[in-house]
C-alpha cells in the first residue's frame, strides 16, 4: 500500500511516536473509558499518541448508527452468556469482543500526524495484513468491505471515531477466540459473513502475545513511528509515588 | 459574521459519507469545542465541533454530504444571518406547528419570543418578508392560513394590504411564500375505469377499490338507540337479525335425521368422464366469454394470483428518526412520518434485490385519506437524498411515472385499520401497505404477484423492509 502521507522533510522533533500499552485481558468499559480519558488529553493538545492492546472479556459492542442489537439469537440468549451489550461512539455496526482476541485502540492525533482518516483506517488494515503475514497468511483489505480479509472469510474488524483529529477504538483480530460466540451476532450487520481467526487459518495454537508483538512491529513499519512500551506497574508506581 | 461550518475534508476520497446525527438543535446556542453533529463513513464515526461560541442554524438535514458542504452557520448573539444567500436557500421560519406524534422532548421552533428579533428575520422567505417583520405580529396570533391546491395543504402567508412594500417586488395580493403539507384533502379523484384496471398515467389520481372498507349497514336503524347506535339499546324492542341478514333462516335439523343424505333427485347429476371432457372446451370458452377479458389472441385473461405475507415492525427507532428528521426539516415544513422511511426502506430493498433491480427504484406512495385516494409517486427514491424524496411526496409538484414503479406502499392508518391486504397494481410484482401503529409495533402486509416475482424474493423483501424499518439509521447513507 501506499504509505500514509508523511512529510519527510519535516524536523526530527515532529517524529511519530507512540506509547503502547500491553493492558492484558480487561473488561470493556474500564478500557473505553481509559480511551475517552486519552483522547479527550489529546484533544486538547496534552498527552501523547498511545496505542492500547488488550483482550476483553466477552462483550458486544454497538456502532453509534444502529443503536438496536442485530442479533442471531434472543437477547435472553446472549445475557444467559454473561455479556453485556454496550453502545459506543465509534462507526460500523455490532461485533464482538472476547478473550482470543487481540483489540488495538489507537490515540492519534493525526493532524500531527499528517495523516488522514482514510489513510489511517488503510494503514491499520495494512499492520494487521502485516501481522498475518508473519503467520504465513495473506490477509487481504478491501475497498467497499472494511476489515480484514482471508479468502472470504473475516478475520479483523474495524471502526473507529474521530474527533478533532483524534482517533479513538480501533481494530480486533481474531486470534484464536471462541468462535461460536460469533453464532449470536450478524458481525457488522452482515447476516452472510463468516467468520474466521488466525489459529484457525494456520492450524495450530496461536499466542496472543507473539501477535501482539507483531502487531505494535508492523504499526510502527506501516506508519513510520517510534513506539515506546509503557510499564503499567512502574507507572502505577510513579503516579502513586505523586500523589503520595 | 457568520461563521461557517462546513463538512471538512477528512481525505475520505469519493467515500460516500453522510450527515449521521445532529448533536445540537436548530438554534442551540454551542460553545467552541462542543461537538455539533456527526458525520459517518465506512467504519469511522467523526465527531465534528463547533469553532466558536454562537447560536447554531442548521443549513443541511441528515443525509449524504461532500468535503466543503455548508451544513451550518454559528451567529453571534444578537447577529442575523446575511441576505446574500441564495436564493433556494431562504427557509421560512416555522410557524407554531406541532405535529400530534411530536415527542414532548421536542424544541419548540424559534419564534420571536424566544429568539431575538433579528433571529427571526434570519431566514427571509422573499422579500416581502421584510414587510412580515416590520409588522411583527404577536406570536398569539395565527399567522398562517390554511387553503387547497392540488389536493396539499397549503399555507399561506396572509397577504397584509396595510403593510408597505417598499422593494415592491411581490405582489400583496399574492402569498409571499407557499408551504406544503402531507395529508390535506385533495380534489375529487378521477373514477375508476368500467373495466377495473389499473393503468395510470403521469399526472392522474386513481381512485382505489374501497368497496371492502364500505360500511356493512348504511341504512339508517329505526331500532337505534338515543345516541345513534345502530345497535337497540335494552330498553328498546328484541334485537330482529333478519334486519342484517347474516344468518338466512334454516330448517330445524330434527334428532331422528342423523347425517344429512339427499336424495339422488336432489343431486346434480355428474357426467361420466367421457362426457365431461366433451363438455370442458364449451365450458372453458363460455366462461372466458362471460367471466374475463379477452387478450388480443382472443384467449382469456385470467386474474393473476395475488398472495400476501405478513410481518410486524418495531416502529421505536423510525420514531425517534421521523422526531428527529422534523427537528431538522423544520424550517422547510417538511414532516417524515412512518410512511416516508417504509418509503425509503422499499426503495432501498429494491435496489438490494436482484430480481427488482432492473425494475428501477420509484416507489409509488398511495396516501389514503378517509374520503378519498391519491397515488404519488416519487422516482429513483433510494438515490436521491432522503429529505428530497419526502419532500417530493408532500409537494407531488412533479407526479413522476407509475409505470416505472418497483413497488407501491400503501398506508392504512387514515382509516384506523391495523392491518389489510394492499390492492396490486397489474403488471406490479409488490405492494406493501402499513398499518396503523399499535403499541410501538405496525403490521406490514406485502401482496405480490408469484408470477412475476418468487415468493422467495417477495419474502426476503418483506422481511429486509422490516429490518430497516427497525435500524432506519442506515437508510440515512444513501
Amino acid at each position: 500500500m501506499d504509505h500514509p502521507s508523511h512529510d519527510q522533510n519535516e524536523p526530527s522533533s515532529d517524529t511519530r511516536r507512540v506509547h503502547v500499552y500491553e493492558l492484558g485481558t480487561t473488561g470493556y468499559v474500564e478500557v473505553h473509558a481509559l480511551q475517552q480519558r486519552l483522547q479527550s488529553q489529546r484533544r486538547d493538545g496534552g498527552g501523547v499518541d498511545s496505542l492500547l492492546l488488550t483482550e476483553h472479556r466477552p462483550v458486544i459492542t454497538l456502532g453509534r448508527s444502529h443503536p438496536t442489537p442485530d442479533l442471531r439469537v434472543a437477547p435472553a440468549v446472549v445475557q444467559s452468556y454473561g455479556m453485556q451489550i454496550v453502545q459506543t461512539e465509534r462507526g460500523g455496526d455490532i461485533t464482538y469482543h472476547g478473550p482470543g482476541q487481540l483489540v488495538a485502540y489507537g490515540i492519534v492525533d493525526l493532524k500531527e500526524w499528517h495523516c488522514s482518516v482514510l489513510d489511517y483506517v488503510a494503514g491499520l488494515e495494512e499492520t494487521v495484513v502485516g501481522v498475518l503475514g508473519d503467520w504465513g497468511i495473506r490477509g487481504e483489505r478491501r475497498e467497499r468491505a472494511r476489515g480484514v480479509w482471508v479468502g472470504r472469510r473475516k478475520i479483523a474488524s474495524l471502526g473507529l471515531n474521530v474527533r478533532r483529529w483524534v482517533t479513538m477504538h480501533g481494530v480486533a483480530l481474531n486470534v484464536e477466540p471462541d468462535m461460536s460466540h460469533f453464532d449470536l451476532i450478524n458481525p457488522c450487520g452482515m447476516a452472510d459473513v463468516e467468520m474466521t481467526s488466525l489459529s484457525h487459518e494456520v492450524g495450530k495454537h496461536v499466542p496472543l502475545d507473539q501477535v501482539a508483538e507483531s502487531f505494535v512491529f508492523h504499526f510502527a513499519r506501516v506508519f513510520e513511528c517510534e513506539t515506546e512500551a509503557v510499564d503499567l506497574n512502574t507507572r502505577l508506581t510513579r503516579v502513586a509515588d505523586q500523589a503520595g | 459574521m457568520p461563521r461557517d461550518v462546513v463538512v471538512p475534508n477528512l481525505g475520505l476520497g469519493s467515500r460516500p459519507a453522510f450527515l449521521a446525527e445532529w448533536y445540537c438543535a436548530d438554534g442551540a446556542t454551542v460553545s467552541r469545542g462542543e461537538p455539533v453533529y456527526r458525520l459517518e463513513c465506512d467504519f469511522v464515526a467523526i465527531d465534528v465541533e463547533a469553532e466558536a461560541d454562537g447560536v447554531l442554524r442548521h443549513r443541511l438535514a441528515a443525509g449524504g454530504i461532500a468535503p466543503g458542504d455548508l451544513v451550518a452557520l454559528i451567529l453571534a448573539p444578537g447577529e442575523r444571518l446575511p441576505r446574500e444567500l441564495p436564493a433556494s436557500d431562504r427557509i421560512e421560519e416555522a410557524p407554531a406547528f406541532a405535529p400530534a406524534w411530536a415527542p414532548e422532548t421536542a424544541p419548540e421552533p424559534p419564534s420571536a419570543a424566544s429568539h431575538p428579533a433579528e433571529e427571526s428575520a434570519a431566514f427571509p422567505v422573499a422579500e416581502a418578508s421584510t414587510v412580515w417583520n416590520a409588522v411583527a405580529p404577536s406570536p398569539s396570533e395565527a399567522p398562517f392560513a390554511f387553503a387547497e391546491r392540488d389536493g396539499c395543504r397549503e399555507q399561506r402567508e396572509p397577504a397584509d394590504p396595510t403593510a408597505a412594500d417598499p422593494a415592491g417586488e411581490a405582489p400583496a395580493s399574492e402569498p409571499a411564500h407557499v408551504l406544503f403539507l402531507r395529508r390535506g384533502a385533495p380534489p375529487a379523484p378521477a373514477p375508476l375505469q368500467p373495466d377495473g384496471a389499473w393503468d395510470p398515467v403521469p399526472g392522474d389520481e386513481v381512485e382505489l377499490d374501497t368497496a371492502w372498507l364500505a360500511p356493512v349497514h348504511e341504512e339508517p336503524n329505526p331500532d337505534a338507540g338515543d345516541d345513534g347506535h345502530p345497535f337497540p339499546n335494552a330498553a328498546s324492542q328484541a334485537f330482529d337479525w333478519r334486519r342484517f341478514e347474516v344468518v338466512p333462516e334454516a330448517e330445524p335439523v330434527t334428532a331422528d335425521a342423523g347425517f344429512h343424505k339427499a336424495s339422488p333427485a336432489d343431486l346434480i347429476p355428474f357426467p361420466p368422464r367421457a362426457e365431461a371432457a366433451a363438455e370442458r372446451p364449451d365450458a372453458s370458452a363460455g366462461l372466458a366469454n362471460d367471466a374475463f377479458p379477452l387478450d388480443e389472441a382472443g384467449g382469456p385473461v385470467y386474474p393473476p394470483v395475488v398472495l400476501t405475507f405478513q410481518v410486524t415492525a418495531a416502529l421505536a427507532e423510525a420514531d425517534k428518526l421521523c422526531a428527529q428528521l422534523a427537528r431538522e426539516w423544520r424550517l422547510a415544513e417538511i414532516v417524515p412520518v412512518l410512511e416516508d422511511v417504509v418509503m425509503r426502506a422499499m426503495a432501498r430493498a429494491a435496489r438490494e434485490s436482484t430480481v427488482l433491480a432492473d425494475r428501477g427504484t420509484a416507489v409509488g406512495l398511495v396516501v389514503v385519506d378517509r374520503a378519498t385516494e391519491r397515488l404519488l409517486v416519487v422516482e429513483d427514491a433510494a438515490a436521491r437524498p432522503f429529505r428530497d424524496a419526502v419532500a417530493a411526496l408532500g409537494a407531488a409538484e412533479e407526479p413522476g411515472d407509475p409505470a416505472r414503479c418497483a413497488v407501491t406502499l400503501l398506508a392504512l392508518e387514515p382509516f384506523g385499520l391495523d392491518q389489510g391486504a394492499p390492492p396490486l397494481p397489474a403488471g406490479h410484482p409488490l405492494a406493501l401497505a402499513t398499518g396503523a401503529p399499535r403499541d410501538g409495533r405496525a403490521v406490514l402486509t406485502l401482496a405480490f404477484a408469484p408470477d412475476v416475482i418468487p415468493m422467495g424474493e417477495a419474502a426476503w423483501f418483506l422481511g429486509r423492509v422490516r429490518e430497516l424499518v427497525e435500524a432506519p439509521y442506515a437508510l440515512l447513507a444513501d
